[in-house]
């Protein structure tokens, strides 16, 4: 112990508040917590993390925080692409015979119960703790002598479709199917695959999985927290001899995201005695030292992935500098997912100016098929007067693939990005600093940052925040910025990456060639609604051919005006000139006989900013120079 | 009544009855008749109705239609073949299906792989989804 002294720590960040921003985007994607479907707002990356854990859908929402401040809205999406993993590559120093094998998580279940009397006087009995040790025979899933509606009841803080038991002691007698709660009342759950054979299969460990429902509700047992429970519940009873469980653990939970996974040795040995470290970030950030764990199984921290380690035959089991990589594919939702969501989304009354769809379609077709649905939702937006724009992932594919999927599709809402960026986490862990991420996640939170006037490709915004390596430079192979993809690039001289244009895949000889074109219709369309909507049922002077009285048109027409000016002409843009855009107005059909037709016919004319994508510029030595201005 | 009227009435119930079966096979024919997707849609009502910003009202095929379309590249095919595609209801209704959820192949990863009975030989990733262990359902 040293002489008397103090330590002071200060913690930062502590708060997690971060700037306010111009704009309230929204991100939807997957996540290891939350419930699906339902919209939620952030100002803090804290707040994320706690509610929505690991995943595509925290990893861009905390960028957005980053980059433009809160709050950010967010969704999550039903994962019903199962995440996968990649093939090992073992890179050995010499002979070493070490293997390791690698598996989502198990997880423990939040709680569970043994209930008696159900539909009586239920009497609960707590058997969470024992369920997850693996100490043996200490599991009492149902009471003595079980009779038709007893129970044993898993809770999970997510909903779930496998379970993993351990019998100790085999039942004789009864027989029990697996239910859930709908919300209304507890229903047989379809798909049922149950190797426990109702708990009466001999002592060993045993799978029982279900088709995942889509309206489980949570609920809570016996005075605790809301779970989504499994019942097991006695339907042939009484069990002769009760059974006895082990352990129980669910599975499916974890693999939150992609992950470009390194494990090496560090020092040379075997379990218990060898050394190694990991890396979720292809090696551009490590943990720290650990221990081979003697029962061979190490559960990385949050990726919730479960390494196992194998000695093998020996002589030289695990040797310093043996090198085992392989990739993992994140979960990811499904069109028929995103279409649920968007429902979700259409029956809020919250407006939000655009979307960015994080996650990676596995191929350009498959982006395109998506790129096709989500041009289909932003049109249902559109019909009820929101005016939202899509921003997704391209797909993981050459560039050749990505143009010719997109050749026959287009859409004025949505812009998708190609490529991928090593990038700095915006909620780092262990091992996981530097990860490898689809651009799309940048660009949100860019987009999210910018005036609507603002090209996206601006120079002097300066380069992408964060950016270490881009997977495509259009600078150097320009493919598919003239196939209306938004790419990322270097600028010569410049250091840091760039924005190549924000381009909308838009039809040929559309307006919405870029990114801030469609932002300012869509802000000019969201106040020109909003200002008619004053007008709907109003009563007009007209003159004797039935056409509107000039004094009333010019009435109306200045209320629109004032209100598109505020928005559109008057506000700074980026060069800090006032407007985004150069002129904009609104006028009022003189011609139509509203006598007749109970017709207000207006016209909005907006003439935007230009943007400079070109310069050109001839230079050479002169005699008669003119003085710079 | 009289046999005679009684006959005339027996044939009378036994050509309706006829007449019926008739028309109950033509409209099961016809519904088992190919049509394009765009007939499709229609006559199953995946549909939704959109109000454009002149106020007009049209109708237009849900987003699931739409990422069909994509992946089986009916499009293309009216492009290319100068008509639409045509298709049973079975195979329209598989290619919804097929265009929902993807499904784990060959290559370790997720793909959105298409109905064979309603691919257009004119999609660009047609032939290749055909040949290629890629969209093939593990």
């Amino acid at each position: 112990m040293g002489i008397p002294n103090q330590e002071i720590t200060v913690l930062d960040p502590g708060l997690g508040l971060v700037e306010a921003s111009p704009d309230t985007p929204i991100v939807l994607g997957v996540s290891s917590l939350g419930d699906d479907n339902l919209l939620r707002t952030y100002a803090r990356k804290t707040d994320v993390v706690s509610n929505f854990g690991q995943g595509p859908l925290p990893e861009a929402w905390c960028k957005a925080l980053d980059i433009a401040g809160g709050p950010v809205r967010g969704m999550r999406l039903t994962k019903s692409v199962v995440p996968t993993f990649g093939s090992i590559t073992t890179t050995r120093t010499s002979d070493s015979t070490g293997t390791i094998a690698v598996a989502i998580t198990q997880k423990d279940a939040a709680r569970a119960w043994q209930i008696d009397d159900p539909a009586g006087t239920p009497v609960f009995t707590e058997q969470t703790a024992d369920f997850a040790s693996a100490t043996t025979a200490d599991v009492d899933p149902l009471p003595a002598g079980a009779v038709t509606g007893d129970q044993f009841a898993i809770g999970y803080d997510q909903p779930f479709t496998s379970l993993e038991q351990i019998i100790s002691t085999s039942g004789v007698g009864g027989t029990f199917a697996y239910s859930y709660y709908n919300g209304t009342a507890v229903v047989p759950l379809t798909g049922v695959s149950d190797l426990t054979v109702s708990y009466t299969a001999a002592p060993g460990t045993y799978l029982s999985t279900w088709t995942m429902p889509t309206d489980w509700v949570r609920q809570s047992l016996n005075s605790t927290e809301l779970l989504y429970y499994a019942y097991a519940e006695v339907d042939t009873g009484p069990y002769g001899t009760d059974a006895v469980l082990s352990q129980g653990q669910i599975n499916g939970h974890g693999a939150h995201d992609d992950y470009e996974v390194i494990v090496e040795i560090l020092k040379t040995g075997t379990v218990a005695t060898g050394t190694f470290r990991y890396s979720l970030d292809d090696g551009r950030s490590y943990s720290g030292e650990f221990v081979i764990p003697s029962a061979g199984d190490f559960d990385i921290p949050f990726a919730d992935i479960t390494i196992t380690f194998t000695p093998g035959a020996g002589a030289i089991f695990f040797e310093d500098g043996d090198v085992f990589e392989f990739d993992v594919n994140a979960p990811y939702y499904a069109v028929v997912d995103l279409a649920t969501a968007v429902t979700a989304l259409l029956a809020q009354s919250l407006e939000f100016p655009f979307a960015t769809l994080t996650g990676t379609p596995a191929s350009a077709a498959d982006g395109a098929t998506m790129f096709a649905a989500v041009d289909g939702h932003a049109t249902s937006f559109e019909n009820i007067n929101r005016y939202i724009a899509f921003i997704m992932d391209s797909g993981d594919d050459t560039t050749t693939a990505t143009l010719s999927s997109y050749a026959a599709v287009s859409s004025r809402r949505v812009m998708p990005v190609y490529g991928t960026t090593d990038i700095t986490s915006a909620k780092p862990f262990e091992g996981y600093s530097v990860p490898k991420r689809s651009a799309v996640e940048l660009l949100g939170g860019w987009a999210a940052d910018k005036l609507i006037s603002t090209d996206l490709a601006r120079v002097r915004e300066g380069p992408v925040p964060g950016v270490l390596e881009i997977s495509h430079d259009e600078n150097l192979t320009e493919e598919l910025d003239a196939g209306r993809i938004t790419t990322l690039r270097t600028h010569t001289g410049r250091a840091g990456f760039f924005v190549t244009n924000g381009r909308i895949k838009a039809p040929s000889g559309s307006d919405f060639r870029f990114w801030q074109f469609r932002r300012i219709m869509d802000v000019a369309c969201r106040r020109v609604f909003i200002e008619q909507q004053n007008f709907l049922n109003i009563s007009v002077r007209t003159n004797s051919d039935g056409t509107i009285d000039e004094r009333d048109a010019l009435r109306l027409e200045s209320i629109v005006n004032e209100a598109l000016k505020i928005e559109l002409t008057q506000p700074a843009n980026a060069e800090g000139t006032r407007g985004h855009v150069s002129e904009v107005n609104y006028s009022i059909d003189r011609t139509n006989n509203i006598n007749q037709s109970s017709t207000l016919i207006s016209t909005v004319a907006i003439r935007p900013l230009g943007y400079a994508k070109t310069i050109e510029t001839t230079i050479g030595f002169a005699l008669e120079v003119a003085e710079a201005a | 009544m009289s046999d005679k009227e009684k006959k005339a009435a027996e044939a009378k119930a036994a050509k309706a009855k006829a007449a019926e079966k008739a028309a109950a096979k033509a409209a099961e024919a016809k519904a088992k008749a190919p049509d394009t997707p765009d007939g499709w849609v229609k006559r199953l009502g995946k549909q939704r109705t959109i109000k454009l910003l002149n106020g007009k009202k049209v109708k237009r095929p849900d987003p699931i239609h739409l990422a069909a379309a994509q992946l089986h590249g009916w499009d293309d095919h009216r492009h290319h073949a100068g008509g639409h595609m045509r298709l049973t209801q079975a195979d329209y209704e598989k290619a919804l299906k097929a265009a929902e959820r993807p499904v784990l192949c060959d290559d370790g990863k997720h793909h959105y792989v298409p109905h064979p009975g309603a691919l257009s030989e004119h999609h660009p990733h047609g032939k290749s989804f055909k040949a290629s262990k890629i969209g093939q359902e593990k």
